[in-house]
């Protein structure tokens, strides 16, 4: 018996070295449609797979390849490299933008749990949608390959406070701000020691305020206030006639330039805002970033100071726009200052946390992660993959076991000791 | 940016040009108490014409029958859509008068329901100068023309709490129509409140 037992040893150890690293042996060649059917099997050994699939496989079968510890060579000629994310728009009307990584000129396909949302041409590496209230997971596709991200909630938006004297554009900004929901405290100035607060202006405070809009002179008392605040991370927007206001010369983007007066003062629907009489914004220091212009002429710009960010609005009597313009114009003016304040506002990041599990947001990255780089033919020539240790047949452990079983019950029937 | 401008509102019907001071007077008031930038010079202008949305505070009077041709109705509707505030006042100050039986009835039809009082502790009466007990009495009230009535209130159509149309009986058209060099007569300002529809509606 003791033979036999140090005989299967011998075979185990024979057998161990017959099966060193780099040896190669034959692939398992699967197409993706069949890998379930592979990874069900009982006796999936560590041997290499050659997997060629058209696109990268969903998370659950992706993590249960990789758990098999098998050497992964995978790929497509065929295959789309996509990413998708949806980042709350930070607006108390809510609403998400979701962006698309995928080669131009391909179709880009939105949908949430409900269906379709809309479907967008990729250009200059991706597309971008701003979605209202999608329901459950939204999922980009281009092709057969999707993406899916589940949107985190919207973080809360914090107040929004308003420095401008008594006039129509103070008026109107204040009215679009709250009309989208915002809560907006305001400073008005009628006259020398007179000034309207709507709602509890008080201490600037990251905590409580989101946003400050300074559209005049009203704001100089409080620039010492105002820069804390934004470099605290704050955000600050500032009109034209603000930007040339000294007490505020350290906020602003750029320099106010020569005013521009439109040739025509009627809002068109397609350009509302080339009908409004424009300060260029010039000078712009290393680190703004121009953001819409008007021919050559910088009409918005923003830049960071601190933990907060500025941006700098050039235009004059953005009121008009609503009031005088074509059907829409209301929600066009509402959803622009809408824009400005909350592409500025605190929000602190913890708020934007999501519960939900992000696992195939980037699905090509998330697979050249696990297993590599994908090939364009994995099937055909290259390296062959190694093979891992094998480990001691089980059979010849068992026969080792019972023969040495085997042999100490014989002694102890003998009376051996 | 752009001054405050007076705007008299002009319509087909009636006449709605019968109080011409009432805007110089006005602006002079602003003027003299308040640092808003304000147009020296008063306008006119067509109820039915976009150029209403040029001007978000308009002043409308009258002592004649009212009737808003089908434009000037649109063209209103739109105006307080967008946030313009209309200031209609009675220049019969007579609730039985012609002028207030179809003017309310037409700022009915152009806002969708009838004209509420306006509370007299309203924002309003606070803009700028403070009128604890509502709406300032007019000497109109009691001259014997008219209704005879002391209106405690004004009335409104609202938005929430921000006021679209604004309607008095008060003849705020006869009390603010003379020339603003007159004032030196007044122990007190009667056009005060006149300031405080101007700071209210520039600033609500």
């Amino acid at each position: 018996m003791r033979l036999v037992a140090y005989a299967a040893l011998a075979g185990a150890a024979i057998l161990s070295l017959r099966t060193g690293p780099g040896r190669p042996i034959a692939d398992r060649r699967v197409e993706a449609g069949d890998l379930t059917t592979l990874l069900s099997r009982h006796d999936i050994g560590p041997d290499p797979i050659t997997l060629v699939s058209d696109t990268a496989l969903d998370p659950i079968r992706r993590d249960w390849l990789a758990a098999t510890r098998a050497p992964v060579r995978w790929g497509s000629p065929r295959l789309v490299a996509t990413a998708l994310s949806a980042e709350p728009l930070g607006d108390p009307a809510g609403g998400y933008r979701i962006a698309v990584a995928a080669p131009s000129d391909r179709m880009v396909h939105l949908a949430d749990s409900l269906g379709p949302i809309d479907s967008v041409p990729s250009a200059g590496g991706g597309a971008s949608i701003d979605v209202d209230a999608p329901v459950g997971a939204l999922t980009g596709s281009i092709g057969p390959q999707h993406a899916v991200v589940h949107p985190s909630d919207a973080p809360a938006t914090r107040r929004v406070v308003v420095f401008g004297r008594a006039s129509w554009e103070t008026k109107f900004v204040i009215a679009a701000l709250e009309e989208r929901g915002w809560g907006v405290d305001a400073r008005i100035a009628i006259g020398p020691e007179d000034e309207s607060r709507q709602g509890t202006p008080g201490t600037l405070d990251t905590a409580r305020v989101g946003a400050v809009v300074a559209l005049d002179q009203t704001a100089a008392g409080y620039a010492t206030q105002i820069g804390r605040f934004v470099r605290q991370g704050g955000g600050l927007v500032l009109s034209a006639e603000a930007a040339a206001v000294p007490a505020l010369a350290p906020l602003r983007v750029g320099i106010a330039g020569q005013k521009l007066v439109s040739s025509s003062l009627e809002i068109d629907r397609r350009d509302p805002r080339r009908a409004l009489p424009l300060t260029p914004i010039t000078r712009l220091g290393a680190l703004a970033t121009p953001l819409e212009t008007r021919g050559a002429a910088i009409a918005v710009a923003a830049h960071r100071i601190g933990l907060g960010q500025v941006i700098q609005a050039g235009y004059h009597d953005t009121w008009r726009w609503r009031m005088t313009g074509p059907d829409g114009s209301v929600e066009a003016h509402r959803g622009w200052w809408s824009a400005l304040v909350r592409s500025v506002a605190h929000r602190s990041d913890h708020e934007t946390h999501t519960n939900w599990p992000v696992l195939h947001d980037a699905p090509l990255a998330r697979m050249t992660a696990t297993f590599g780089p994908p090939e364009t033919d994995p099937a055909g020539s290259g390296p062959a993959l190694p093979t891992p240790p094998k480990r001691l047949d089980w059979w010849l452990g068992a026969v080792a076991l019972v023969a040495l079983l085997a042999e100490w019950a014989s002694r102890r029937l003998r009376g051996a000791v | 940016m752009t001054p405050f401008t007076f705007a008299t509102a002009q319509y087909e019907s009636g006449d709605w040009d019968s109080a011409p001071l009432v805007g110089p007077n006005v602006i002079d008031a602003v003027a003299r108490y308040t640092s808003i930038e304000v147009n020296p010079g008063a306008v006119v202008v067509p109820l039915a014409s976009r150029d209403l949305l040029r001007y978000p505070l308009t002043f409308l009077t009258g002592h004649l029958p009212v009737r808003f041709t089908t434009a000037e109705r649109a063209m209103l509707r739109t105006y307080l859509d967008r946030g313009g505030l209309l200031f209609v006042d009675d220049h019969n100050h007579d609730i039985d008068g012609q002028f207030h039986k179809t003017a309310t009835e037409e700022l009915a039809l152009v806002t969708g329901r009838p004209l509420r009082q306006l509370p007299n502790d309203h924002a309003l009466y606070s803009a700028f100068f403070t009128f604890p007990d509502g709406p300032p009495t007019t000497s109109h009230e009691l001259n014997g023309w008219g209704d005879n009535l002391i209106h405690e209130h004004l009335l409104a159509s609202l938005d929430g709490d921000r006021i679209r149309v604004l309607y008095s009986n008060k003849d705020y058209s006869s009390e603010w129509s003379y020339h603003p060099d007159n004032k030196r007569f007044l122990s007190v300002d009667n056009t005060r409140f006149g300031v405080n529809l101007v700071v209210y509606a520039l600033t609500r």
